[in-house]
């Protein structure tokens, strides 16, 4: 199976500071063992071929790699744990969140569990990392799920016999590019010939949509100035899901339109706190979604895209920002952006193959023409807008973009709906689970959204070089939360 | 009772052929009240191991009857997988009677054993899931027992999530109980998909 332009991306867009790839962090109750954890682990892969496989890489650069099988595969590798003596969740988290930021070895398969024992504590975390180039057409959510079982005391599972195919030879993986990529061309020819009119009114619109980057420039967070190393700070906000279902039965909407309002308000109102120019400037925030495909075609039936919802950059009250967000996502479902976005993508020229030795973990940086994550906005604006001044008063180092203008997004959101009942982990019960989500190019900042028995939990990850005070929007959260759970409240007396 | 228009709307696109990951073509139509025959044959080949989790007995043609009384009602919906003359799998959406839950409906999908893994549950529950919201259903649900691995891979693509866990719920044929899961997906819940499928 060869890699597809969606996950070849994630590679192009990481350097080696910051790896595309979440975690998911779950703290089970009590003490496990390793040999057990290895035999939960053994019986479930079975569910998740790619666990088992590596790439590829293609001679001359010919094609993207190609997914098989890691002959050399052993769980030992991917699945390790260590003990802490810390007395303190606080301190079990801060671990996690250190390992998870670890990055992944791109010569084996793409992901890895660690367990972290707090025997003072009594309690586990497992710190679950995969590459973004894995979840081709899934949440992670969907991919972990495997792993968790709904009661204390599940039916065992017997590990299935698994043996490695033998990799292909280099002649193998040259042939099979080039006819894999003579197909590719026929049958793109042949799609494009039969587009329906519903394509062509699609393809307009996404180009319309892609085209708000180019003419809706947006203001430039103080995460947004500079590239995102390899150091997190993590911070979360954790209340019951109700309260977020309260919110959106009395002020309308959907609980998606909530969570995108408190995270807007919150950015703007730290960016007042900072002081950064405002003022007719915008917020953008790319989110992750998935779409399906009607005739249901593609490896799972899913295929990745995302919307990119704006609103102004200034603060407002928290119901105003929530009126605001229900026009703009309303636009978005109207415009159906995120099917046209990925239409676009499956008709855009192929991306270029990811060259052997693109390996965060060997230091290297990337910076290819369709790097857009990490684009430089400086470079943007200098080509494309000359005469705006955006960098009149530029200082040594990174300029302060100042006229506070960039393109592309200022954060990314992940959202993810999880079980709403316990779930154990190789019979240890999941107290709470957390997300980390990735940290790329200017994008100093991201949110995850997550719910899971009952609660839902605003997971902000930093690099504190970009964003140092991350508890300022922490409490951000909270005050527009409190704001919006007042109105409904006052609203519903 | 008469379908309203949503409803018909809804099954415009019925009688659909799908294409399976054997290749092997398939047609989805809307069951109709002469099905009877075809649908009880069906369940008589299913294993005992599926009969036992059945919620209701589908060997009997009286309750086949019944069934298909509500499709005609439109209180069900019920797409039938045909392989020529046969019945090979059905999805089913039943709206609540009950006033206060009139919001949510219930999914039920069941597939022959020789088309399973091979994509006809994603194209049932897909389809099934797009005539649910299209009705007007606001939260849709589905019924399992905890071993129904597939089942709940199925319908955690589509955005469900287990809400309940219900201990000694049901009873098999045999006599045994099990636990149920009930896994639901709210419409306006937080999600990260978009429920309109691109369709070209």
């Amino acid at each position: 199976m060869r890699l597809s332009d969606q996950a070849a991306a994630s590679l192009h867009l990481e350097n080696a500071g910051a790896p595309l790839q979440v975690s998911s962090l779950s703290t089970l109750a009590g003490l496990t063992d390793l040999t057990s954890v290895h035999n939960a682990i053994r019986s479930r892969l079975h569910h998740l071929p790619l666990y088992r496989k590596r790439l590829a890489f293609v001679p001359l650069n010919l094609a993207q790699p190609e997914w098989v099988d890691d002959e050399g595969f052993t769980i030992d590798t991917h699945v390790t744990t260590e003990t802490l003596a810390t007395e303190t969740e606080q301190g079990l988290v801060d671990r996690a969140i250190a390992i998870s930021a670890r990055p992944l070895d791109l010569g084996k398969p793409l992901w890895r569990m660690h367990l972290v024992l707090a025997p003072k504590l009594q309690q586990t975390i497992l710190i679950h990392t995969v590459h973004l180039a894995t979840l081709d057409s899934a949440t992670f959510g969907e991919d972990a799920r495997v792993f968790f079982d709904l009661q204390k005391t599940a039916k065992p599972r017997v590990a299935r016999a698994w043996q490695a195919t033998p990799a292909p030879s280099v002649v193998e993986l040259a042939t099979r590019a080039v006819l894999d990529n003579t197909k590719y061309f026929a049958s793109q020819t042949e799609r494009l010939r039969n587009l329906p009119k519903s394509g062509t009114d699609m393809m307009r619109q996404a180009t319309e949509s892609v085209s708000r980057f180019l003419t809706a420039p947006i203001c430039a967070a103080p995460w947004n100035l500079g590239f995102a190393g390899g150091q997190r700070h993590y911070a979360q906000s954790t209340m019951p899901y109700l309260k977020i279902r309260q919110i959106r039965r009395t002020l309308g909407g959907t609980d998606n339109d909530v969570v995108l309002t408190i995270l807007f308000e919150a950015a703007a109102r730290y960016l007042q706190i900072k002081g950064t120019v405002q003022n007719r400037l915008h917020l953008r925030i790319f989110c992750p979604v998935k779409v399906r495909r009607q005739d249901q075609s593609g490896v799972r039936g899913n295929r990745m895209s995302g919307v990119f919802p704006v609103v102004e950059a200034s603060s407002k009250s928290a119901v105003e920002r929530h009126s605001e967000v229900r026009r703009e996502t309303a636009t978005i479902k109207q415009n159906q952006e995120a099917q046209a976005l990925q239409l676009l993508s499956e008709i855009s020229p192929p991306l270029p193959a990811v060259p052997n030795g693109e390996n965060p973990a060997n230091g290297l940086f990337k910076q290819t023409p369709l790097n857009w994550l990490t684009f430089n906005p400086i470079e943007f604006f200098q080509q494309f807008m000359p005469g705006s001044s955006p960098f009149a008063s530029s200082a040594p180092g990174l300029p302060a973009y100042l006229g506070g203008r960039i393109a592309g997004f200022n954060f990314t959101l992940v959202t993810a709906h999880g079980a709403q009942i316990p779930l154990f982990f190789d019979g240890l019960e999941v107290t709470a689970q957390r997300l980390v989500p990735a940290l790329a190019g200017n994008l100093g900042f991201g949110a995850a959204a997550t719910t899971y028995a009952r609660s839902i939990t605003f997971n902000l990850v930093a690099d504190p070089t970009l964003l140092p005070d991350l508890d300022i929007m922490r409490s951000l959260i909270d005050e527009v939360v409190h704001e919006l759970s007042t109105k409904a409240a006052s609203t519903r007396n | 009772m008469v379908k309203p228009k949503s409803v018909e709307r809804a099954l415009a696109d019925f009688p659909l052929a799908v294409t399976l990951d054997d290749a092997t073509t398939l047609e989805l139509r809307v069951a109709q009240k002469q099905n009877v025959d075809e649908i009880v044959a069906f369940a008589k080949g299913l294993s005992e191991q599926d009969l036992l989790f059945l919620r209701v007995d589908i060997t009997r043609k009286k309750v086949v009857e019944n069934w298909l009384k509500n499709v005609k009602s439109g209180e069900t919906i019920t797409l039938l997988a045909w392989a020529d003359d046969r019945v090979v799998g059905y999805g089913t959406v039943d709206r609540n009677r009950a006033r206060w839950t009139r919001r949510v409906g219930e999914i039920r999908m069941n597939v022959a054993e020789r088309f399973r893994g091979l994509g006809l549950g994603r194209h049932l529950s897909g389809k099934i899931f797009d005539i649910a919201r299209h009705i007007g259903l606001k939260k849709l649900t589905a019924n399992m027992t905890p071993d129904q691995a597939g089942a709940q891979a199925a319908f955690s693509k589509l955005g469900f999530r287990p809400e309940a866990l219900l201990s000694d719920y049901i009873e098999d044929r045999a006599g045994g109980t099990h636990d149920l899961i009930i896994m639901s997906y709210d419409i306006e819940g937080l999600s990260s998909q978009i429920d309109s499928p691109l369709s070209l």
